[in-house]
């Protein structure tokens, strides 16, 4: 982790905005702030924050990016932390077995066995810090650090929605099919994303979700 | 049908220019027009000979002005040497103007016989092209 | 006007300029792989930018137009053929009722590509979710029904004003009108990202000057590419954050992966640079087994890139009305 603010262009297409120190509830709600200021102003088309960082798309590129970078980090200094008060939702999750292809990887990484994995993974309230990754997916904050395993050296091509899996120090739940760099240890059955919604993800930032042990499959 | 070459007399200048010509004379259906960097003027057609052109098959001319083109830019080879059957509406060539290529089509079913245009001369209105052996093709199947 | 898709097609799709908006949620961009082709097909037929068009990457592929009206097809060059009569590449043209397009494998020549666009007057008629009509797989969104299309879709066109308001054209294509190229091989202009600094002198000087292989595991979520190993001075562990179709990732093997138009909307792979807005065309069109390079540029340059292209785009608008009599109907 950096101990200053990192702002960087991703092309032109976007701003990335990094938040300093550890990733934390308390930065993740200044996160929030910050973003709720900059989805005000005119060149910015989404603020989409991240975990402990802050996605600004442009709607107009602007021609020099200095007095966007500087109101940034006036911004920032002057985000107050928002309290975004939401639902808490049950996840039952089939641990191990054919929903859980990288259970193994993450036993030999931490060297704890299954049951204490899984009695870990579904002891705590997640935080809902940010959606990304494919429509309704939940970056969860708060994992216990006993779990954190790396992402995967190559990123597995396709794994079937409503995947559970640790990515690093993070863990997170899908929404759909698709590719992944983290280690799936599990699934659920339940839905995320509705595009006949308004709006169309079941999960927002501030929502907690909580797993409930369905079945551990050795 | 196209518009006459005189309506677009400054845009073509400007054109012109840009490609670097300094001098164009066109023999138009209404007489010789002359762009030079003086500007733009119009003569009574002079006494020039016709184009030599074969009597025999049917002539197709260019629908307007451009660069003629009898390769497509992204292609190798030309569009319709001779000997090429082609259908009706096939292009045959292209007229380049700056981005836009404008297609030179065959007027009918047929056998390209003589191909008249020269490949990256500026080309004017009217001017022949092609000559086609028609045939008679039934409907495509 | 309707027609009917008769390919045992995979990977052809409805795809617009792309869906915005919704990253907050976790949707992508999708849209076409080669926007530029998208969008000169739309002008040509003068439809709105942003119509739809359906978008091709695996051949043959066979369209039946069942009524009349008119078309346009860009992108790679496939040799295509209406009625068995060549269709001009990067052209608008009208179809009558019955007519047969068919498009072949794509043409080497000066430029290939991998990616054909065609377009109706009007644009293909799909209901737009979430602001768009481009589809995007993953979560069935957009498009016809959210999924690929198949043997046997019909697709309408939306109404139009006019049909061919430029007549019969042609458009230079944009890879020779706008080229770039190092050391003979295609090039896209890439930022510096976040991570860039912290990897090894010698991996960046090999990722700015040696050309990388498109391989056979890239498609519209990502391109794999296969080159010199991109080492980090030390391993990094990123936390996730907010990515967008551009950006050079580096997993822990050493092997770029560049995010495409239905790339995930996040990551945490380190980012060693992004290619510009200006040139992901470009590199939608990189067929499978050709190569890259990447030239570093800066936000200056990057600007212009953008600037270059619309200049480019106005050319050609401006070229298509100069070419039109006033007194078409």
């Amino acid at each position: 982790m950096s101990d200053a603010i990192d702002i960087t262009p991703l092309g032109t297409s976007a701003l990335l905005f990094e938040a300093p120190g550890e990733t934390s509830v308390a930065a993740q709600r200044r996160i929030w702030a910050l973003a709720r200021e900059a989805q005000t102003w005119p060149e910015v088309r989404e603020a989409v924050p991240g975990m402990n960082n802050l996605l600004l798309s442009f709607r107009v590129v602007p021609r020099r990016l200095e007095p966007l970078e500087t109101r940034l980090r006036q911004a920032w200094d002057e985000a107050r932390p928002l309290e975004l008060s939401g639902r808490v939702v049950e996840m039952p999750v089939r641990y191990g077995g054919e929903g859980g292809p990288h259970m193994a990887d993450v036993v030999a990484h931490t060297g704890l066995p299954i049951d204490e994995i899984v009695a870990i993974h579904s002891a705590p309230v997640y935080p809902v810090f940010a959606l990304g990754s494919h429509p309704g997916y939940c970056y969860l904050g708060g994992m216990d650090e006993r779990l954190a395993t790396p992402r995967r050296k190559v990123p597995v091509l396709r794994l079937p929605g409503g995947a559970v899996s640790i990515g690093g120090s993070q863990t997170g739940v899908s929404a759909s099919d698709g590719p992944s760099g983290w280690n799936t240890i599990g699934s659920t059955s339940r839905h995320f994303f509705d595009v006949t919604r308004v709006p169309p993800a079941l999960l927002q930032p501030g929502d907690s979700i909580v797993f409930t042990v369905a079945e551990i499959v050795r | 049908m196209s518009a006459s070459p005189f309506s677009h007399v400054a845009d073509i200048s400007r054109w012109l220019a840009d490609a670097g010509i300094e001098r164009l004379e066109l023999d138009g259906p209404l007489g010789r027009l002359v762009l030079s960097r003086a500007g733009a003027s119009v003569e009574p057609g002079p006494k020039v000979p016709a184009q030599d052109v074969p009597e025999t098959g049917t002539i197709v001319r260019s629908p307007g002005m451009g660069i003629l083109r009898l390769t497509h830019p992204l292609h190798d080879g030309a569009l319709a040497p001779v000997g090429t059957k082609v259908r009706d509406g096939q292009a045959l060539a292209v007229l380049q103007t700056g981005a836009i290529l404008t297609p030179v089509e065959a007027p009918c079913d047929g056998i390209v016989v003589a191909v008249h245009g020269a490949d990256g001369r500026v080309t004017g209105y009217g001017d022949a092209l092609f000559a086609l052996s028609p045939t008679r093709e039934g409907p495509a199947a | 006007m309707m027609m009917e898709i008769r390919s045992r097609t995979a990977l052809a799709s409805v795809q617009d300029l792309g869906r915005f908006d919704a990253f907050k949620w976790g949707v992508g961009t999708s849209g076409a792989m080669d926007r530029m082709a998208l969008l000169l097909g739309n002008v040509l037929l003068g439809n709105e930018e942003g119509a739809a068009a359906v978008e091709m990457q695996v051949f043959p592929f066979e369209i039946l137009f069942e009524t009349q009206g008119a078309f346009a097809l860009t992108g790679a060059d496939c040799a295509a053929t209406l009625d068995g009569t060549p269709v001009l590449p990067w052209s608008a043209r009208r179809v009558k009722a019955g007519q047969t397009l068919l498009l072949g494998q794509a043409r080497p020549g000066l430029w290939r590509g991998a990616r054909a666009y065609l377009s109706v007057s009007g644009g293909i008629d799909v209901p737009p979710v979430l602001g768009s009509r481009s589809t995007q797989l993953r979560g069935a969104i957009g498009g016809l029904e959210g999924r690929a299309l198949r043997m046997g879709d019909r697709l309408s066109a939306r109404p139009a004003d006019r049909s061919l308001p430029f007549g019969e054209r042609a458009v230079l294509p944009p890879a020779l009108a706008l080229p770039l190229m190092a050391d003979g091989v295609p090039a896209v202009r890439v930022l510096p990202a976040a991570e860039h600094d912290r990897f090894t002198q010698r991996s960046l000087a090999e990722f700015w000057s040696r050309p990388y292989r498109v391989t056979p595991q890239s498609d519209r979520y990502g391109f794999r590419l296969s080159g010199p190993e991109l080492s980090p001075k030390a391993p990094m562990e990123l936390r996730s954050h907010g990515i967008v179709p551009g950006v050079v990732q580096v997993p822990h093997g050493g092997q770029p992966i560049v995010q495409m138009c239905e790339g995930q909307p996040s990551g945490g792979y380190p980012k060693i640079g992004t290619v510009i807005a200006a040139d992901l065309w470009r590199l939608g069109q990189a067929p499978i087994g050709s190569h890259v390079r990447f030239l570093r540029t800066d936000w200056d340059g990057a600007v212009a890139a953008l600037d270059e292209e619309v200049r480019w785009l106005e050319d050609v608008r401006r070229g298509l009305a100069r070419l039109t009599p006033k007194d078409r109907p």
